[in-house]
């Protein structure tokens, strides 16, 4: 009888653990909890204390200027930057099918962006990114 | 003395000065690093492609830091277990490496296999690491990647009695950086 509960059990959360849950990282029908340019952004996050209004997971709109589009990892990436400084820039890792919208894109033209905030290294770091407005 | 003998004093000063002008340090702001969980219940894999690691040549030091909620799996619910009860990522959201580069020459042209050696620091525990590492270098990049294993429970890892089964013990690790020329 143990044995029998215990496979179950065992079943149970493999069945659980294969099942594909909800995907939270979906942006597209999310409403994004800040709108921000990304020169504002940059300012953020240069100051202290600035946790409570850009915390990680947060879904952020952000307008800013294009300076690279790339491809490395075979990842489509957009960086956006603050003319005049290097760091920090902002990367948004691009969705999958985000190719099509991007492509009319190239740097110095202006993009409006949704994506979920992870954090910061040297630079902010979005994933699941999707072109807002063109 | 002809002209070429009396300029090349001022070209060797000149070649001399510009070198010194060249960055010191070389960054990759979107490197790669993916690992893999191999049982015989189920693969798992994950990467991220947002490492940031920056080497100084004039050292050999290099320094890679990385977001543990910037990983990306092929399930969701993986993602999850991942952040919320193995890595604990709000707690400890980073994964750092600290170290330098054993007997590097950081002008030769083309490739090198050297040991990188450095304390790396995941879920807060920090282990001492030693990695063979290729190195290769062009006149624009420097590409680091190499492989390395990490055993979960070094890093106090706890895997539910349940899943434990799903998760390997042993962790491979790859990583890929190709850093570009990088100032202050």
């Amino acid at each position: 009888m143990i044995w029998v509960t215990a496979m179950l059990m065992i079943l149970g959360m493999l069945l659980f653990w294969s099942i594909p849950s909800r995907d939270l990282t979906d942006v597209t029908q999310k409403e994004p909890e800040l709108y921000i340019n990304a020169k504002d952004l940059v300012e953020l996050l240069e100051q202290k204390g600035s946790s409570n209004l850009l915390s990680s997971e947060k879904v952020v709109e952000i307008t800013g200027v294009v300076k690279e589009i790339n491809k490395r990892n075979n990842r489509l990436t957009v960086i956006l930057h603050v003319e005049g400084k290097e760091h920090p820039s902002i990367i948004c890792d691009m969705m999958k099918g985000q190719e099509e919208r991007i492509e009319k894109f190239e740097p110095k033209d202006t993009l409006v962006v949704k994506g979920i905030f992870k954090g910061v290294l040297k630079d902010a770091i979005f994933l699941n990114c999707i072109v807002s407005h063109e | 003395m002809n002209k070429i003998g009396k300029l090349l004093p001022f070209s060797m000063l000149m070649a001399f000065y510009g070198f010194g002008q060249q960055p010191t340090k070389s960054m990759a702001r979107q490197g790669h690093v993916s690992f893999f969980s191999y049982t015989s219940v189920e693969h798992i894999k994950a990467e991220n492609n947002q490492v940031l690691s920056i080497v100084d040549f004039t050292t050999g030091e290099i320094a890679v830091s990385m977001l543990m909620n910037a990983f990306i799996f092929e399930k969701a619910l993986m993602r999850e277990h991942f952040n919320e009860s193995y890595v604990e990522s709000d707690i400890y959201p980073k994964a750092t490496f600290v170290g330098r580069i054993v007997d590097f020459d950081p002008y030769l042209i083309g490739e090198q296999t050297r040991i990188v050696e450095g304390k790396f620091t995941m879920h807060g525990v920090t282990k001492e690491l030693q990695i063979k590492t290729k190195i290769t270098r062009t006149n624009e990049s420097l590409v680091l990647s190499g492989t390395f294993e990490a055993l979960v429970k070094d890093y106090e890892i706890k895997i539910p009695p349940l899943l434990a089964g799903n998760i390997a013990k042993t962790i491979s690790v790859d990583f890929n950086f190709e850093c570009l020329p990088y100032e202050n």
